[in-house]
């Protein structure tokens, strides 16, 4: 059977497993009308699991009536409208709750004239939420909802403006304004959200930008805070390597902007070899994986989390952690190699080292890195053992037990976190289908899919 | 209390009733107005230890 386990950070619940306590092992997630700590038997795949401050979204493909679709699930904190309308609701009658609800936004859709939508897409800021939506024969959209503290939302308010609250809260993020090489987006063919990708107070999108006659073209727009050159753009005024002196005369009138409140152009890209394949965000830079295979960035290098990467080659992946960035290497087998803060171990290595290379320590003819999953100062892998079993290690800051290792010291090299001593009941612990890291906590998405699947279908 | 986390930047904080900074595990460190003009620019994270 298919689960999904969680450990860490649930001072909201946002670990989806029924309490409101840290967790430091992994625990299986209950979801609302199924079984505790199952999935619903109509899921058959998490496509993705990402943390806000305390509130929690999967996106789960599920099976219904034959027909596969998307869905997505919420849990923790959902008082500024960051797991959607019906959750705030709920919320505000009920209080947060601690296992996973379906935020079915599917009235809501139909309300703002988003019906037969398909969530393809989902992210998080820290109170504020993403979903990308397709539709055939018209353009990508992405919606936004939640706190606009550093213009989250992306519709152009300020975060004073109350405005952005009326209604249902949900909004839809519009980048017909961006314009590259004299063409505007709001004369595109066609438009396609590849990727969304999101920090703790920033988000960009990659989207994929057809005009009539030409070959597409590869656009990256951001919105939210900008003050570290994260976005692209300093704005000349702002000081953002300063430390405020605080004084008497203590700021009472509010600073200058420090956010894009709608979408601003970081880069374009027209050939392909230049694309971005894969990017991610930290707090203060956000870090680009070039189909070229080398690597660049924007934002903060105050703790080395920038430092060296234009240097780097032969990288298939790279993610950020709040202050570090990451790579898997193409080289056979791959290694991870890191750079940014070790105030807590998150480097997974020496910091004087002279190479960058975590010490997961794989056995060089038999196991290898699948996949890298970052989180706020914690780093997990998931490698393939001596006998072809998936195992997943990680390292970093531990404070909350989000290592699942059953302990809350930080971990300043690589400790085997999968499968522990000690299995949950009725868990399958191979294989391990995906992992993903948040805000203070690790996912586990491990089991078959057979047989519940089969029932669902057969109903 | 031992090292502070991190140093930060007032304009990276959030403003409503106290002065705000994210903390990794989801909580956020609260400083009040007064507290800063008082000179008080030191706080703890509700969840967990860590002083800024």
């Amino acid at each position: 059977m298919l689960n999904l386990l969680s450990a860490g950070s649930n001072a909201q619940g946002q670990l989806g497993n029924s309490t409101i306590d840290d967790s430091h092992t992994f625990r299986a997630c209950s979801f609302a009308g199924s079984l505790p700590e199952t999935l619903p038997p109509s899921v058959t795949n998490v496509i993705d699991v990402t943390n806000g401050s305390n509130h929690t979204l999967a996106l789960l493909e599920v099976m219904i009536d034959g027909k596969k679709s998307t869905e997505v699930w919420g849990c923790g904190d959902g008082r500024k409208g960051q797991l959607g309308p019906i959750y705030k609701r709920r919320h505000t009658d009920q209080g947060s709750t601690t296992i996973f609800q379906n935020l079915a936004f599917a009235d809501a859709f139909d309300k703002l004239g988003l019906g037969g939508y398909t969530i393809t897409t989902i992210g998080t800021t820290w109170e504020t939420s993403y979903l990308a939506l397709q539709k055939l024969g018209k353009r990508d959209l992405i919606v936004s909802f939640g706190s606009n503290d550093f213009g989250d939302l992306g519709v152009g308010k300020d975060s004073g403006d109350k405005t952005v609250e009326k209604g249902l809260g949900i909004h839809v993020v519009n980048f017909s304004h961006i314009a590259v090489g004299g063409k505007s987006i709001r004369s595109a063919q066609s438009v396609t959200v590849e990727k969304l990708r999101t920090g703790q107070r920033h988000a960009i999108a990659s989207l994929q930008v057809v005009w009539a006659g030409k070959e597409p073209m590869q656009i990256l727009v951001g919105w939210g805070a900008f003050r570290h050159g994260q976005l692209g753009t300093v704005p000349p005024s702002s000081k953002p390597f300063l430390t405020s002196t605080i004084s008497k005369s203590s700021p009472t009138t509010p600073l200058e902007p420090t956010y894009h409140s709608r979408p601003t152009l970081i880069m374009s890209l027209a050939a392909p070899s230049d694309f971005v394949t894969e990017y991610s965000l930290g707090i203060h830079h956000s870090v680009f994986l070039h189909a070229s295979g080398h690597v660049s960035f924007r934002g903060s290098n105050r703790k080395n989390q920038t430092q060296g990467l234009d240097a780097c080659r032969n990288i298939c992946d790279i993610k950020c952690t709040w202050n570090g960035s990451y790579m898997l290497t193409k080289d056979n087998p791959p290694h991870v190699l890191s750079t940014g803060s070790n105030s807590h171990g998150q480097l997974g290595r020496a910091e004087d080292s002279s190479s960058w290379k975590v010490e997961v320590p794989i056995d060089e003819d038999s196991k290898a890195i699948r996949t890298l999953a970052c989180g706020s100062e914690h780093s997990l892998v998931c490698v393939v053992n001596e006998q072809g079993d998936d195992e997943v290690w990680g390292w970093g800051w531990n404070e909350h037990g989000n290592l699942g290792v059953g302990h809350t010291l930080d971990a300043p090299a690589p400790l085997k976190m999968w499968p522990p001593a000690q299995l949950p009941e009725n868990i399958e612990p191979h294989p391990v289908r995906n992992v993903w890291a948040g805000t203070g906590s690790s996912w586990i998405l491990c089991g078959n899919t057979d047989g519940t699947v089969e029932k669902t279908t057969s109903m | 209390m031992g090292a502070y986390y991190d140093e930060l930047e007032i304009e990276d904080m959030t403003w409503d009733a106290e002065e705000r900074y994210p903390y990794t595990c989801g909580d956020r460190f609260a400083v009040s107005r007064k507290q800063l003009a008082n000179y008080e620019d030191i706080a703890i994270c509700p969840s967990c230890s860590p002083v800024i």
